[in-house]
């Protein structure tokens, strides 16, 4: 066989084994664009569902945070529990809801969570995620836990009552500087929720650990601090479910009442 | 523009200029990392995205004085290493050649010659497969595939040349493919 026909041969073989894989293209290229070019990663595909979302969610949390208002304070009191009690027939105790994950989108069951006596609400996806209450914050891991080889996975959530959300970024930001070797500048977000957020990694290889903190105020002085943690590779994975966690998430309101 | 001139716009954020160069290096790449990554779909475009996107947030460390293409590669191979060890060992599949031959795309002589290539393609070793896939899918020379390899250009046409040996000795025993 000459030299020219076994290169022809050779480059057909190579492409007809891969031509099915062009037409991916646009989807790929979209993909990338929204990586790159958006402002929260891998959500451009949901981006007019989110918007639709948000205005849901702004008009629920000011019926709520209504709702709290008049209801008053949580105690551990038998008042409170009852108080608790009546704020939780304001949410839903399930929701059904569409998530992007990686481009592919999910069905799922999103679950409130039992948390309105420590100050907020949140859902999440019980098939894999579960919610630990610890002595000062609560923090959500996978439910199955990951293996050894994969960096720490989890979302905490605290309420820090006696510090400022503006020192709490410094602090903050410090912290990771001492355990990241890249820390960004602190960003004011509002997706998916209006806070300041914090980001670090500690390299660039697909298990180089990743933090971003949400700081937000409790309206009290104090702040609420929701610590993710992942590793690069998990970023469209985990990464994105935490955010979409993190959209229905909201401060419940407290007033002092002569309650309790 | 040229690929350096393309990559130069993209350090200064120029938005159009990276579509523009992934309008002109997608096929190539989807291309490479489907066999590198021997058919599995999803891994190679994974691979490929993340290889892009690796591009465009490293542009600043590419130097417009060196070539384009052997860095371009060098990325995209590594995205299908880290892929392939994070998803173990790979097999070998070669389903999108059927489907496309019991679609009618190929004729029968030409679907058993172009199979019976791929294979054998596939059983080589890794140093010797992975240049011939450069220099047929993207016309890479053989000093661009050696930068890209980061070996030696002897080292790389000593393994070309074996490789397509034994190819054209497989081509010719299984199919009684002979001169013309």
């Amino acid at each position: 066989m000459k030299e020219d026909q076994f290169d022809t041969k050779m480059k057909r073989s190579l492409e007809q084994h891969s031509d099915s894989m062009l037409k991916h293209k646009e989807d790929i290229w979209k993909n990338i664009e929204e990586e790159l070019f958006m402002t929260e990663p891998s959500r451009k595909t949901t981006h007019a569902k989110r918007k639709s979302k948000v205005g849901k969610r702004i008009a629920w949390i000011i019926s709520v945070a209504a709702a709290a208002s008049i209801i008053g304070v949580f105690t551990t009191t038998n008042t409170g529990q009852a108080l608790v009690n009546q704020i939780k027939q304001y949410f839903e105790p399930k929701k059904q809801v569409e998530e992007h994950i990686e481009g592919m989108p999910e069905e799922k069951e999103i679950v409130l969570q039992d948390t309105i006596k420590s100050g907020y609400v949140i859902y999440i996806d019980e098939e894999r995620y579960k919610l630990v209450e610890e002595a000062d914050r609560d923090i959500i891991v996978p439910a199955e836990p990951l293996g050894d080889i994969y960096p720490e996975v989890s979302m905490s959530i605290e309420q820090v009552e006696d510090e400022a959300p503006e020192a709490a970024v410094a602090r903050l930001q410090k912290e990771l500087a001492d355990n990241y070797a890249t820390v960004k500048e602190p960003e004011a977000v509002t997706e998916p929720l209006t806070a300041t957020m914090l980001s670090a990694i500690d390299g660039n290889e697909w298990n180089s650990p990743v933090s971003k903190i949400y700081v937000l105020s409790n309206d009290r002085g104090g702040s609420f601090i929701i610590t993710e943690k992942y590793f690069l590779e998990a970023a469209e994975g985990h990464g994105a479910r935490f955010y979409y966690m993190l959209q229905q998430f909201s401060i419940v309101e407290e007033v002092v009442t002569n309650e309790g | 523009m040229n690929d350096n001139e393309l990559m130069t716009a993209i350090k200064q954020g120029d938005q159009s200029a990276f579509r523009a160069l992934y309008d002109r290096y997608y096929d190539y790449a989807v291309r490479v990392a489907t066999i590198v990554l021997r058919n599995q779909s999803s891994l190679a475009l994974d691979a490929v995205q993340e290889a892009f996107i690796r591009i465009y947030r490293s542009a600043d460390s590419f130097r417009v004085e060196q070539s384009f293409k052997p860095w371009f590669y060098t990325v995209l191979l590594n995205e299908c290493k880290r892929i392939a060890t994070k998803h173990g060992k790979l097999i070998a599949i070669g389903d999108e050649a059927l489907q496309a031959f019991e679609r009618g795309s190929y004729d029968q002589h030409q679907f058993e010659e172009y199979a019976e290539l791929y294979d054998e393609l596939q059983r080589l070793e890794e140093h010797n497969r992975v240049p011939i896939i450069l220099k047929y899918i993207h016309d890479l020379k053989d000093q661009e595939i050696a930068d890209t390899l980061g070996e030696n250009l002897n080292t790389i046409k000593s393994r070309i040349f074996k490789a397509k040996q034994r190819l054209r000795q497989r081509l010719q025993t299984t199919l009684g493919g002979g001169e013309g």
